[in-house]
Formats: structure tokens, sequence, C-alpha cells
């Protein structure tokens, strides 16, 4: 009689032990996913970025050819493009202050950019030339790309973020140090903000 | 009493016409709705005249590359710039499909007395290899908008398929479209396979159970009655499925329908081109 209340007991344990496994496992691993694609989604960001500063050597070759006179400007896209390329995020541990430095240098390059383009403006032979006509679309699709990818990333970093805060994931999510990840915030000026939701 | 009516009819119009005008100025500014059923031509703008022959030729070449382009006109783009408007329609309606994101949009808003005019074509992740910001900013500016500028519309759009179908096939082949239709093909002959394996097994054990109880005569008889299983049921069966799949893929592309499959999902980046004029 007493075996049979002890066994009784042990089995509500086992039970109870069952279910809390399968909660903590279903919550980790639904962490770990919603991570990865906030990885995923960053690289794609950084992807974009590069795409951009990959541009720049062909664009200051091309200006240079008709613009001689517009070494100064010339050079700040040079140093932007060196500055904005050393700054690297390890995404598994950003923080704000990484991203605001990551966006500020970015920022700078774009600024430096379309002083470029609008220097470009008053050379007519540079812009009837075909090459720099192409990798003038080809800017102003990468800056496309950019809000777009930025955008994602921002709603792919709200989904964790909400995910990481709500009960009671919040408590497993502070166990293993799932942090809250940081957003991309429209900057005035140099780098456009996205003006719409897109909803998607 | 039929004035009182009339009196209320008259006011129930205006409210309709009211709520109507709003409803279209507040559409005016949003990104259209997905289609239903979907189409690839959305000549929401009214400027293209009778576009079945491009409908239909989207759709076979969709059909055939599994490539998806899809030409929307627009009377206005609100708040909306070229490209933002037709990045979100690829990203929400899901032009292309889901596993290779070949979708393309090409988007028009016609000029008007005080708005200039404006194209752009905007490329899905999967189809910015063939076609670069630059080869779609010099398709609108070299294909599209010197008939635009003599209010041909249809015209011009025509031109620019014509340069863009080529490019979009030969990123995405026909040859790998079939191959990975025959992904789904082998597995549906591995299904058949078992079953007929499963079905000469069973056969073998009906056989042996029959000659263990009777003699020589009996075995050939099950012989001849396993043939006619095989013939009539086994055969007839898949043939008559085969063909009538056949059959409603036939009806619907006649009809016009959604035989493409409609919108796959696929996801847009926002690369691109376009102009104004």
């Amino acid at each position: 009689m007493k075996n049979k209340g002890c066994l009784l007991t042990v089995l509500a344990l086992v039970l109870v032990a069952a279910m809390l496994f399968g909660w903590v496992k279903g919550t980790y691993n639904g962490l770990v996913k919603s991570q990865e694609n906030v990885n995923a989604a960053w690289a794609q960001v950084e992807n974009v970025y590069q795409r951009r500063a990959d541009l720049v050597p062909n664009l200051v070759a091309t200006v240079k050819g008709y613009a001689q006179h517009e070494q100064q400007t010339l050079e700040a896209v040079i140093n932007a493009r060196a500055a904005a390329t050393s700054v690297k995020i390890d995404p598994s541990n950003m923080t704000d202050n990484d991203l605001k430095k990551f966006q500020d240098a970015q920022g700078e390059l774009a600024g430096a950019l379309s002083r470029l383009i609008a220097v470009s403006e008053s050379y007519p032979e540079l812009k009837a030339n075909q090459n720099f006509l192409e990798l003038q679309s080809q800017l102003e699709g990468t800056e496309n790309r950019i809000t777009v990818e930025r955008q994602k990333f921002n709603d792919v970093a709200r989904s964790y973020n909400t995910e990481v805060r709500t009960f009671p994931t919040v408590i497993l999510a502070s166990m293993f140090g799932f942090d809250k990840r940081p957003y991309f915030e429209s900057q005035a000026g140099a780098d456009k903000a996205p003006k719409v939701d897109f909803g998607s | 009493m039929t004035k009182a009516t009339t009196a209320f009819n008259a006011r129930h119009c205006v409210v309709v016409a009211v709520l109507t005008l709003w409803c279209t100025a507040w559409a005016a500014v949003q990104v259209p709705a997905r289609p239903s059923p979907p189409r690839l031509v959305n000549d929401l703008a009214g400027v293209l005249g009778d576009c079945r022959a491009m409908e239909d030729t989207l759709e076979a070449f969709a059909m055939t590359t599994s490539n998806q382009i899809v030409v929307v006109t627009l009377p206005d783009l609100g708040v909306y710039s070229k490209a933002e408007m037709a990045y979100a329609i690829g990203q929400q309606w899901g032009v292309g499909g889901e596993k290779y994101n070949n979708g393309v949009v090409v988007l028009i808003k016609p000029k008007t007395a005080d708005q200039s005019g404006q194209a752009f074509i905007a490329t899905g992740y999967g189809m910015e290899g063939a076609m670069t910001d630059a080869f779609c900013t010099r398709v609108v500016n070299t294909e599209m908008i010197p008939h635009f500028k003599e209010n041909d519309y249809a015209g011009g759009v025509w031109a620019g398929l014509h340069v863009l179908m080529p490019v979009a096939a030969g990123e995405y082949s026909e040859q790998e479209y079939i191959d990975q239709d025959t992904d789904t093909d082998s597995e549906a002959i591995t299904n058949a396979i078992i079953i007929i394996v499963i079905f000469i097994i069973w056969i073998l054990i009906k056989a042996n159970e029959n000659s263990g109880s009777g003699g020589g005569r009996r075995r050939g008889g099950g012989n001849s009655y396993d043939t006619g299983t095989w013939g009539g049921g086994f055969g007839s069966g898949s043939w008559s499925s085969g063909g009538s799949s056949w059959g409603s893929g036939g009806s619907s592309w006649g009809s016009g329908g959604s035989s493409w499959g409609g919108f796959g999902g696929g996801s847009f980046g926002g690369g691109g081109g376009g102009g104004s004029w």
C-alpha cells in the first residue's frame, strides 16, 4: 500500500520532469532558431554594405578621369570607405554601441558618395560616360538594397526581441544568455531612413 | 411614400459615392492588393488596352521557364518612390518561386499633366545575377520610355519584355525547371515501385497458398487471374489519372485561368533600376 503511493509519486515526478524537459527543449530550440534568423539577416545587411564599398574603387577611378580638380571629394570617399569597411561586428554579441559605430561609419561613406555624385553633375562629359551611368545606377540600386535589408533586419530583430522578453520565455532566455539585439535607427541626413513601412 | 424612398436612395447614393471616392483616394497610396485570381498583367492605370495577349505570353513564359514577370501600371505612387513601390509589390505578392526567388516586377506610372511618368523594373533575389541594376535602368530608358513618351504604353512594355524575357530565361533555364520537376517524378516512381513490389509479393503468397491446396490446373488459372488484375487494375488506374491531370491542365490553360500556378512567394532585395520621363 505504501509502496504503491511511492510509485505514484515517482511517476508524477517523472511526468512533471518530462513536461518540463519538453518545454525547455522547445523554447530553447525556438530561441536558437530566431537567433540564427537575426544572424542571417545581419549577414545580408553586411552583404549589401560590402556591395556598396566594392563599387567605390571603380566609381572613383571613373570620376578621376574627368574631374581631376575634385581631389578632396575623391579622397574623402576613399577614406570613408576604408573607415567603413574596417568596422566589423560580431552578430552574436552585438551591442547598441557597436551598431551605432557601424551606422556612423557607413553614414560617412553615404555622405561622401552623395557629395561625389553631386560634384559630378558639373562635368557634362562625365555625366555622358556610359560607365559612369552604369555605376550610378548600381549605386542607386545598392542604396535601395541597403534600405530593404536594414528594414528586414529590424523586423527579424524585433520579433526575436519580443520573443526573448515575453513571459515565460524570458526565464530561459536570461538563464541561457539570449540577449536583446539592437535595431537600426533612422539617421538624420547622410543615410536615408526608410520612409515607409513595407508591412509584408 | 415614393418621394421619401427616392430621397433616401439619393442620400444613399451620395454616401456610397463619397465612400467610394474616399476609398480610391486612400487606396491610391497603398500597395495594391494581390490580384485574385492571380494575374501577371495588372493594368490598374488602364493604359495598356487589351492585355490578353500580354497575359498569355507571360503565363506561357512562367510555365516554360518558371520565371514570373509581373506588369503593373498604377495611376499614382502616393508617398512611395518607384523603387519602393515595385519592391513592395514583388515582396507582398510573392512574385517568383520561393526556392529560387525568380520574380520580376515591371512597374509603370503613366505621365499625367502635373506628374512625371515613372517606370521601374524590380528583380527578385534570384534574378539579380542576370538582370543587374544597370541593365534594368538601360531597358527602361532605351526600350520603354521612348514608346511611353509617345503615349504608346503597350508598345513600350512589349519592347521591354522582348529584352527581359530572353535574359530572364537564361538565368533560370527550362532545363533546371525540368530537373526540379523530375524530383517529384522520381518520388512518384519510387512509390509506384514499392507498391508494385508489395503487389508481387502478395501475388506470390497467394499463388503459394493456391499451389499448396490445389493442382497444376488451378495454379494456371491463378496466374491468368493475376495478369488480369495487372492489366485492368494497375495499368488503367495510373493511365486514367495521368490523362485527367493533363486534361485539367489543358482546359485551365485554354480559359486563361491560373494554370501557371500563381505567385510562389518569391522574395525581393531591392534590386532593379528605372527611369522617369
